[in-house]
C-alpha cells in the first residue's frame, strides 16, 4: 500500500498510480495526489498523443482511385499554360510557397477554404474500403437510421469487429495529410507537446482493484501546464500537472463511468467536452456518446488507447480547412472535404433539416501516467 | 563605515540609481505606479524602435512616415538621461539614455499606446521606477506587477513586517524569499531584512518579497490570494474596460469578449506586424466575421474607438485594430478564430500577448 495522506476533509487517500514509484515519488510529493474515500485509488495519466485512426494497407488498396489531389493541383490545372508560367514563376515557385494564391480559386477570388462552399471541386476521393477502426457506437449492425442517427454503411475492425462506426475515416482517409507520413496530427502533438495548450488528463478514480474493478469514474481535465519532457523529448511519466480552474472550479470536468477488467479501461458512452490545440487552431468539441479504452500495465504506465465517438461536422470542417500552411503538404480540396463531411456525417440530424451534424469517429491516444493537482490538495497539505 | 559605502557605491554602481533627472522642454513625462512614460508635450506617446544602437536612428524613409522622430531644436538643451542625436538628414532628434525616440502616426490621442510591440520593433519609452538590478514588471490580469528577473511575479505577505519576514521554513517551500546578494543596501523604497537562516531578503515598500511556486509563466499571478494574506506586488492596475466589454476564460487564457460574451478579434489588413496605415481597416471578409458594432452617438473610452464603417454605421475599434466577432464561436470562451489560415485576426488578451494562428 502506498503512503497515506489526509484531506482536509478528512478522508484517507492511498497514491498509486504504480506502487513502487509512487512509494518513492509520493514521500516527496504528499500532496499531489487526489484523495477519495478509503481504500480507494487513482489512477491518472496525461494524453500527450492524439491522432485519427486511420486503417490503411500498404497499396491504399482502400482507396481505390488513389489518394485525393491537393489543392494546389486543382489550381494549376484550371490555369492556362500562360498564367501557369507566369503564376508560379515558371514552376519555381513551388506549391509551399504559392498556397495563399492556390486558395483563392473562387469566382471572385476568394479563399476556398475559408469559404468551402464558393466552388464544387469533383473527385474528391473517399474510403471504399470495408475494414476500420473504432467501434459500433450506434449499436446497430447496418448502420440504418435511427432517431439518433443517419444512414450510412458500417466498416469491420482489423480484429474482426462488426458493425464498426467510423465515418470520419470514410472521410479523410484518403488524404495523405491524415495517413502514415502526414504531417497533421503529427504537427499537432508536436505543437502540444511544445505548448502544453491543450493538454487533456485522465483521472480514474474509485479504483480499488487496478487490475480488475467493475465500478470506476473516469474524469477528464484540461491542463494548464506544459508537458515534462525528458532530454530525449519524450513525455516524462510521473509528471505532475494542473488543472485547469476557474473560481477553483475544473473549466473541464466532464466524468464517464467505467471499468477495469485484466488491466483493460473501458467506459460506458457519454457526452464529454475535451481541449484540443493543434496546428495553432483551438477548438473545444463536445464528443457526444464518447467512450475511451485504455490498457494499464502492472507498473502503472498505459498502452496506446483509442477514444470513439460522434464529433462535431462543424467544428471538425472549420480546423481542417483552416490548416494554413498545413494544406499544401496534405493533399486534400476543402471544398471537397466540406460536402462530403455533410455526405457522410451519420449522428445527431439537425431536428429541423435532417442533416446530420456529428461524425462518428475514432481516435488512437498515447497517454503517460502522470500526478493531477487538484487545487484544494495544496491547502490539504497545510 | 563612509568608506565602506563608498566602496559599495563604486562596486555596485548599477544599485545606486539616479536620481529622476527633469526632461527637457520637448519632452514631458506621464506618471504610472511602475514608473514614467516618455510623451512629447501634448502627452502623445514616444516610442523606442528596437533596431536602433545607442545614438544612431536607422528608422528612415518609409519607417520614418510612420514613425516621426522626436524632433529637437538644435539648441535644445541635453543633460542626465536625455540627449539630442544628429540624424543622416542632419536634423536633431530627442534620446533618452542615448534610444532615439519617435511618435507614431497609429496613435490619434494622449495616452494612445497603438504601436507598443508593433511588429516587434516599438516599445513605448518608459522610465521605471527605480530598482535593483534583478528586478523588473510584467503586465498581468491585474495590472502592472513587481517581477524578478525572469519576470515572475513577486508577492507580499500581509503579517510580514519590513524587519522581518512571518514566511518560515515550512512556508518558503511554496514561497520562494527574493534573496538580496551580500552587497545589495537599502535604497528608496528597497531595503533588506535577514531571514532566520541568515539569508538576506529584499524589502519593498516595507513588505518582504516572495516568488509563488504556483506561477510557472511570466504573467502568471497564481499566487494572488489575499484571503490568505498573499498579495501580488501591483504597481498599476490594469486599464477600466468600457461597461460592454466582458472577461471570459477560455483555453489561451482571460480574454476580452463583448457584452454577449463573444470573443473579440483585432483585424490587421495585410497579416500580423503589417498594417502601412494609420487608418483603422474595416474592411475584414465576411465569411464567419462580424463587425463589433457600436452605438450610434458611442464615445471613445480610452483605447476603445468607436470607427465608421463604409456605409457610416459605427464599429469598435481597439488600439486601432477593427474588431470583430467570429460566427463559429458559440460559447463564451469559443477562439475558433485563430486559425493558422487567417493571421489576420487575433484575440485580445486580458494581459500576454494576443492568441494568433501561429506559434506564440
Amino acid at each position: 500500500m502506498g503512503p497515506q495522506v489526509v484531506s482536509r476533509v478528512g478522508r484517507v487517500a492511498v497514491i498509486r498510480p504504480a506502487r513502487v514509484l509512487c512509494v518513492a515519488v509520493g514521500l516527496l510529493l504528499p500532496c499531489l495526489s487526489l484523495p477519495t474515500l478509503a481504500a480507494d485509488k487513482t489512477l491518472s495519466f496525461a494524453i500527450y498523443d492524439w491522432a485519427n485512426a486511420i486503417y490503411q494497407t500498404r497499396f491504399a488498396d482502400e482507396c481505390p482511385a488513389g489518394l485525393n489531389l491537393g489543392n494546389d493541383e486543382f489550381w494549376w490545372r484550371s490555369l492556362s499554360k500562360q498564367d501557369r508560367a507566369r503564376l508560379t514563376n515558371n514552376g519555381l515557385h513551388e506549391s509551399g510557397n504559392r498556397y495563399n494564391v492556390a486558395l483563392k480559386r473562387g469566382p471572385k477570388q476568394e479563399n476556398v477554404c475559408l469559404d468551402p462552399t464558393v466552388i464544387n471541386d469533383p473527385f474528391f476521393r473517399t474510403v471504399e474500403g470495408s475494414i476500420s477502426y473504432g467501434e459500433n457506437i450506434d449499436g446497430t449492425d447496418d448502420g440504418h437510421s435511427t432517431p439518433k442517427t443517419c444512414s450510412h454503411q458500417k466498416f469491420t475492425g482489423p480484429d474482426g469487429t462488426k458493425g464498426v462506426d467510423n465515418q470520419m475515416y470514410r472521410l479523410i482517409g484518403c488524404i495523405y495529410g491524415w495517413r502514415e507520413g502526414g504531417l497533421i496530427d503529427p504537427h499537432a502533438n508536436e505543437l502540444r507537446a511544445a505548448s502544453g495548450l491543450g493538454m487533456i488528463l485522465v483521472e480514474v478514480t474509485g479504483v480499488s482493484d487496478s487490475r480488475n474493478d467493475d465500478d470506476v469514474t473516469v474524469t477528464f481535465y484540461r491542463s494548464i501546464d506544459q508537458f515534462a519532457l525528458t532530454g530525449a523529448s519524450k513525455p516524462l511519466p510521473f509528471a505532475t500537472y494542473r488543472i485547469d480552474t476557474v473560481q477553483g472550479k475544473p473549466r473541464y470536468g466532464d466524468h464517464l463511468k467505467g471499468r477495469i477488467k485484466d488491466g483493460v479501461l473501458t467506459t460506458d458512452r457519454g457526452d464529454v467536452r475535451l481541449p484540443y490545440y493543434g496546428n495553432y487552431a483551438f477548438i473545444n468539441p463536445v464528443i457526444r456518446d464518447m467512450a475511451i479504452k485504455l490498457e494499464i500495465a502492472e507498473d502503472g504506465s498505459a498502452s496506446p488507447g483509442m477514444i470513439t465517438g460522434y464529433y462535431s461536422m462543424d467544428q471538425f470542417v472549420h480546423y481542417a480547412s483552416g490548416l494554413g500552411g498545413i494544406i499544401p503538404v496534405s493533399y486534400y480540396s476543402c471544398p471537397g472535404l466540406y460536402a462530403a463531411a455533410h455526405k457522410l456525417a451519420d449522428g445527431y440530424p439537425d431536428p429541423k433539416t435532417g442533416q446530420c451534424t456529428m461524425l462518428s469517429s475514432a481516435f488512437r491516444i498515447a497517454a503517460t501516467p502522470a500526478f493531477i493537482q487538484h487545487p484544494e490538495l495544496r491547502n490539504a497539505r497545510k | 563605515m563612509r568608506l565602506l559605502a563608498l566602496a559599495i557605491a563604486i562596486l555596485v554602481p548599477h544599485i545606486v540609481v539616479a536620481a529622476v533627472d527633469d526632461p527637457p522642454a520637448g519632452i514631458a513625462l506621464q506618471q504610472h505606479g511602475h514608473g514614467w512614460a516618455i510623451t512629447d508635450p501634448k502627452g502623445m506617446t514616444l516610442y523606442f524602435y528596437l533596431k536602433d544602437s545607442l545614438g544612431k536612428s536607422t528608422c528612415t524613409a518609409v519607417c520614418s512616415k510612420m514613425s516621426p522622430p522626436a524632433v529637437a531644436s538644435g539648441d535644445a538643451p541635453t543633460g542626465g538621461n536625455w540627449s539630442s542625436i544628429v540624424r543622416d538628414d542632419g536634423s536633431r532628434q530627442w534620446a533618452y539614455r542615448g534610444r532615439p525616440l519617435y511618435r507614431s502616426l497609429r496613435d490619434s490621442a494622449p495616452g494612445d499606446t497603438n504601436a507598443d510591440e508593433f511588429n516587434g520593433l516599438w516599445r513605448v519609452a518608459f522610465r521605471p521606477i527605480p530598482m535593483p538590478p534583478g528586478f523588473s514588471f510584467v503586465s498581468t490580469a491585474l495590472g502592472q506587477v513587481l517581477a524578478d528577473q525572469k519576470q515572475m511575479t513577486l508577492y507580499t505577505l500581509d503579517k510580514d513586517k519590513p524587519d522581518g519576514s512571518g514566511c518560515d521554513e515550512s512556508c518558503s517551500r511554496d514561497w520562494l524569499p527574493i534573496t538580496a546578494p551580500a552587497m545589495a543596501h537599502r535604497f528608496g523604497e528597497w531595503s533588506i531584512t535577514l531571514r532566520s537562516n541568515g539569508a538576506r531578503q529584499w524589502v519593498f515598500r516595507g513588505r518582504p518579497l516572495y516568488r509563488s511556486a504556483q506561477d510557472v509563466r511570466s504573467g502568471d499571478i497564481a499566487g494572488h490570494t489575499p484571503d490568505k494574506g498573499w498579495r501580488a506586488v501591483t504597481l498599476e492596475p490594469p486599464p477600466a474596460l468600457p461597461v460592454w466589454v466582458t472577461l471570459q476564460q477560455s483555453d489561451a487564457g482571460e480574454l476580452l469578449a463583448d457584452a454577449k460574451g463573444r470573443t473579440m478579434y483585432t483585424f490587421t489588413p495585410a497579416g500580423r506586424g503589417t498594417a502601412a496605415s494609420a487608418e483603422v481597416d474595416t474592411h475584414a471578409p465576411q465569411v464567419d466575421w462580424e463587425p463589433v458594432w457600436a452605438e450610434p452617438g458611442a464615445q471613445r473610452f480610452g483605447s476603445w474607438v468607436p470607427v465608421p464603417r463604409d456605409d457610416g454605421r459605427p464599429q469598435w475599434s481597439y488600439r486601432g485594430l477593427a474588431l470583430f466577432t467570429n460566427t463559429n464561436d458559440v460559447t463564451p470562451g469559443d477562439i475558433l478564430g485563430v486559425r493558422g489560415s487567417d493571421l489576420r485576426f487575433a484575440t485580445v488578451m486580458r494581459s500576454g500577448a494576443p492568441m494568433q494562428g501561429i506559434g506564440q
